[in-house]
């Protein structure tokens, strides 16, 4: 009998007079989330969160770029960065910058582990927690949010939810292979209860957060 | 390691005379109560949401079976493969033969319990010859000490800062420095070079969603996402209770556990994977395995009092409202799963005969269960353990209880149903542990009773409580009474 078989078995002849059909929690509903709380919670999580209007998101981008003094660029391959900070955005103040579909494979591999900063949109918003949520497909890597030492966000106001729950309601029926939802910056507490920011994820995170 | 009740006492004498550490932990357990207290707190009804998290994890035990299957289902229709295991030893060679196979030589952890618990990384390092990195700071640290994880949270807790940099000094040639940023700053970049070279990743499953077949994970330091987007393979090993019904139950389980746990809203990474990479994806594995595994928890399902214990969510929680956890620390429990949790859940795995000084150093105080947000009862079962033992339970491993002690207990059940008996007996048994007082206190008594008082004094009583409570009837009770209404009338006057 295989480990699966027995297994199965052994839990199913077991008595269970408690067994009940309970409802689903929550309600399963996608519900507008609070900017204010949004822009709060992210920021107590250590993302540095900027606000601004289309017209203005090159501008904030370019200071946020400057202030952090990087060399090197990766782009996701999403409209919002099409739209609002294409390579040539970057290339003209002098940082080397292009999209990851642009690199074969081998050296995307390279150069994600050798950038200084990653730039995406992301899917949702969820204010309660102040975090982003973004569902990898082709084009949003998984690693451009995580590998290099800076991470740049653009998070519309519209894609704003209200908590994990609104979240749920829609990855129960939309698949794509990984989601990730990022609160802040990555830490660690393990030496001696220190808090340190930054342990393997990116060292500074920034949202620039669009009004639309 | 392996926990040991005749080890234990000697451990423990090592462990309680390390004052700092004591203080450290005492430190840790009121940062750490106010920190969930506080998250708790923010919940627009905790009351409520613990009671919908007692009721996820009770409701998803109980169907644990059909939602296994469910999973299964659904996972493998995202392209996962699904491979159970019925113990450690079929859950590491499933693992090293998938580790030949895929021809991995280096492999990087995200953090996780279940792999300490079937002992992976030294069954992996000796039958298939590879190098594993554990991901999560403490985690690397306490693999490189060669000791058991202190914390299931905080592995690493109780080290101070110089043993901590030495280690790395020792283990990865960083240079030694006390700040705990240039520390953090050196393991980040060691473990990025491993992260790059690695090609397997292996996790735990916080939770496994029966509805989507995706597994969720929660994390603060990005182990984990590293360790599923940047190897080839990704191995998820899962505990068989690990299971939730759909994204919401899910979810709800991982917002209580990060609350409970470190106290934030949100940890600052969940991966929710849904299988192998997409067509177009440049990151994450080409092939994932979830192993399932049962380990003894299949026994323990089949009983319906214990089946509580599978509700756990190892948030941590009950560590820090635990006094026994907090003075003696991790170490005299002897294996992976220290603290009330512990308790619960290694007696029923590893046998009652071998883990007795586990439940028998519980106070009974119900502190963890208090603050539960999977709703275990650890009293009723730390009672049914003991109970087990008295009688001997075949399946749990409890050969019965000396003659001796039997016979004791069975006088005292006797000597309990009879109030005069009882009167008695307890008069007998005053003067007789009076005999080795000095200076009011018993110190020491006689016969079996000596282990108890080896580490514990009693005031001596001068008078059984019912000798004492026919004078009070006397004289007291009125005494008490005049000075009571006295000092209502001084209030009424101010």
């Amino acid at each position: 009998m295989s480990s699966r078989t027995m297994i199965l078995e052994k839990l199913k002849a077991a008595g269970r007079p408690g067994r009940i059909n309970r409802e689903i929690m929550p309600p399963v509903e996608t519900r507008p989330g609070d900017v204010e709380v949004f822009v709060q919670k992210a920021a107590a999580a250590a993302a540095q969160v900027i606000r601004t209007n289309a017209a203005e998101v090159p501008q904030a981008v370019r200071e946020t770029l400057t202030e952090l003094g990087c060399k090197t660029l990766l782009l996701s391959d999403e409209e919002i960065i099409k739209e609002y900070f294409p390579p040539a955005a970057a290339e003209e103040m002098g940082i080397e910058a292009g999209y990851v579909s642009e690199l074969p494979a081998d050296e995307y591999r390279r150069s994600i582990f050798r950038t200084e900063a990653g730039m995406s949109g992301c899917d949702y918003a969820l204010a309660d927690s102040g975090t982003i949520v973004i569902r990898h497909d082709g084009d949003n890597q998984r690693l451009l949010s995580l590998a290099p030492d800076y991470y740049i966000a653009l998070v519309k106001t519209s894609q704003m939810l209200k908590d994990r729950f609104d979240l749920a309601g829609i990855l129960e029926k939309e698949k794509t292979a990984a989601v990730t939802l990022i609160t802040g910056v990555s830490r660690t507490a393990d030496v001696a209860l220190q808090v340190v920011l930054g342990m393997h994820g990116p060292r500074k995170v920034y949202i620039i957060l669009i009004d639309d | 390691m392996r926990a040991d009740p005749q080890n234990y006492v000697k451990v423990m004498e090592e462990e309680v005379v390390k004052r700092d550490q004591i203080e450290f932990m005492a430190q840790v357990g009121a940062v750490f109560n106010m920190l969930t207290a506080n998250a708790l707190g923010q919940l627009e009804d905790h009351g409520l949401a613990r009671e919908q998290s007692e009721a996820i994890r009770e409701n998803t035990v109980e169907n644990l079976p059909e939602l296994l299957e469910e999973f299964e289902r659904n996972a493998v229709a995202n392209g996962m493969e699904v491979l159970w295991a019925a113990d450690a030893a079929e859950a590491c060679a499933i693992i090293k033969d998938l580790a030949v196979k895929h021809e991995v030589k280096v492999i990087t952890k995200g953090k996780s319990m279940i792999t300490e618990e079937i002992d992976l990384n030294h069954y992996l390092e000796e039958e298939a010859g590879v190098k594993i990195y554990e991901g999560d700071l403490g985690e690397l640290i306490v693999q490189m000490r060669g000791t058991a994880p202190f914390h299931i949270v905080g592995p690493a807790i109780n080290l101070n800062i110089q043993q901590i940099a030495q280690t790395l000094v020792d283990n990865i040639g960083m240079e030694y420095t006390e700040e705990a940023t240039e520390i953090a700053g050196n393991v980040r970049d060691f473990m990025r070079r491993q992260f790059e070279q690695a090609d397997m990743g292996i996790t735990g499953v916080n939770m496994a969603v029966a509805s989507t077949g995706s597994i969720v994970l929660v994390e603060n330091e990005g182990n984990i996402r590293w360790s599923t987007g940047a190897p080839r393979v990704h191995v998820a090993v899962m505990s068989l209770e690990k299971v939730a019904a759909n994204t919401a139950d899910a979810f709800h389980i991982m917002d209580m556990l990060s609350r409970s746990c470190t106290g934030q809203g949100m940890t600052s990474y969940v991966s929710v994977i849904n299988g192998p990479k997409d067509a177009g994806e440049r990151d994450g594995a080409e092939k994932m395995y979830v192993v399932i595994l049962d380990n003894g928890r299949s026994k323990i399902y089949a009983d319906e009092e214990l089946r509580q214990a599978l509700r756990c969510i190892r948030c941590g929680r009950c560590f820090i409202a635990c006094p026994v956890y907090l003075t003696v620390g991790a170490y005299p429990y002897g294996w992976c799963y220290p603290g009330p949790m512990g308790a619960v859940i290694s007696p029923l795995l590893l046998g009652l005969d071998d883990t007795y000084h586990i439940y028998e150093a519980c106070t009974l105080c119900g502190g963890c269960e208090s603050v539960c947000p999977a709703g275990i009862k650890h009293v009723e079962m730390f009672h049914h353990y003991r109970a087990m033992k008295a009688a001997g339970n075949e399946t749990f491993g409890a050969s019965r209880g000396s003659a001796l002690e039997r016979a004791g207990f069975k006088g005292w059940a006797a000597a309990v149903k009879n109030p005069a008996l009882f009167e008695k007996s307890m008069g007998l048994l005053r003067f007789y542990l009076g005999l080795g007082s000095e200076e009011g206190q018993v110190h020491k008594m006689p016969g079996p009773l000596k282990a108890w008082s080896d580490y514990r004094d009693l005031p001596r009583a001068e008078k059984t409580f019912r000798q004492y409570w026919a004078e009070w009837q006397k004289t007291g009770k009125a005494e008490n009474e005049a000075a009571a209404k006295a000092d209502e009338g001084g209030r009424d006057n101010e």
